[in-house]
């Protein structure tokens, strides 16, 4: 146990607790809040694993534009500020999707701690550089990258169709 | 140059699957839509982060896992641009963003006009706008029947209860946008004026 491993359980703790502030906080801007600190403690963590340019671009897609679309989603949608109730499903739907949830960890972690979990990784910060990931993504990964940008075209135009409203599917 | 230093691959793999136990918790359990998009947001971090992590643990000479990564990132923004929009929709349809009321296209136990064109009418008048050239079937049925509530019976039941809820489209649709879409907005008129003209 280093100060690298102690510098990523830090981090592993901030994200796993702010996303738990996330999914269960009784109050809507407090959830988007809290998924601030989680993804932008994540891209510690990906610092910490040598991925350098991921965790800038996680910093500047994800804090910077998906939450940013959340809370216009929120403010557009006239979420209620303050404490509220029905944000949540009832009692025995949450025990149930905490059950679920549960499962799901347990499923996932069990096995990737079984079958992978003795590694040790060598941090090679100079692979998440800028110079071998532009490389890699425009050299060997460039034709699912142009395929990309047809499916950012596509919900664009998508999004604008169906936020147009009503009467592109209603003939009065 | 010191040596590059060694992380544990064990804490990452538990951090990914507990962020993914939390994005079910969270599409599970929300009723809000927006806070069920927080949800799925958390569970493509949890891929994002194996991804990250395997990427690291193999030493991948193609960059596999940091460059899907990015990839992924891109499909989320797309991904919640686009549910974004969806989100304004149903909040425009039932004046609120749960997702339990979201019935319009669900299966009703009961539907609410169980009489024959009622069920045969949706299908048949929506191919019959969309495409000029129709199979004879759909051209006969194609009777124009009250189009706009029997075409979605979900809408049409949520929407009485809450008179208020969409105050935009006839002030909006008849100043601002009948000149832009002239052509579009006039052959789907053209389609549709047969069917105002035998009310």
């Amino acid at each position: 146990m280093n100060g690298v491993d102690v510098v990523m359980a830090a981090l592993a703790v901030l994200v796993a607790g702010s996303g738990l502030a996330a999914v269960t906080s009784r109050q809507v801007v407090h959830a988007a809040l809290w998924l601030v600190v989680s993804l932008g403690s994540l891209a510690g963590v990906y610092l910490v694993l040598g991925a350098e340019v991921v965790a800038l671009v996680q910093v500047l897609v994800y804090v910077g534009a998906v939450v940013v679309l959340v809370l216009f989603a929120l403010m557009l949608t006239r979420a209620p500020i303050g404490r509220s109730d029905d944000l949540d499903s009832p009692r025995a739907v949450r025990i149930g999707a905490a059950v679920a949830g549960l499962a799901t960890t347990a499923l996932v972690g069990g096995s990737l701690l079984l079958a992978v979990g003795d590694d040790e990784i060598v941090v090679r910060g100079e692979r998440g550089q800028a110079q071998p990931v532009g490389e890699a993504l425009f050299g060997s990964w460039v034709l699912p990258f142009e395929l990309l940008s047809l499916l950012l075209l596509a919900a664009l135009v998508g999004a604008l169709a169906v936020s147009r409203g009503d009467d592109a599917g209603d003939p009065s | 140059m010191i040596d590059p230093p060694v992380v544990d691959a064990a804490g990452p793999y538990v951090l990914a699957s507990v962020l993914a136990g939390l994005g079910v918790y969270g599409l599970l359990a929300r009723r809000n839509a927006v806070l069920v998009l927080v949800g799925a947001e958390l569970l493509l971090n949890a891929v994002t982060l194996l991804l990250v992590t395997a990427d690291a643990a193999a030493a991948d000479p193609l960059l596999g896992g940091q460059v899907l990564t990015l990839f992924i990132i891109t499909i989320a923004a797309a991904e919640i641009g686009l549910a974004l929009a969806v989100v304004l929709l149903l909040f425009r349809r039932t004046s609120g963003s749960d997702v339990r009321e979201a019935r319009s296209l669900g299966e009703t136990a009961r539907p609410p006009t169980p009489s024959v064109p009622a069920r045969r009418d949706p299908p048949a008048s929506r191919t019959g706008q969309g495409h000029s050239a129709g199979s004879p079937s759909s051209s006969s049925s194609r009777r124009c029947s009250p189009p706009s509530s029997v075409s979605r019976p979900g809408a049409a039941r949520a929407r009485p209860p809450s008179p208020s809820a969409r105050p935009v489209p006839p002030p909006r649709s008849s100043p601002l946008s009948s000149r832009p879409r002239a052509p579009g907005a006039g052959a789907r008129r053209g389609q549709a004026s047969p069917c105002s003209v035998r009310h």
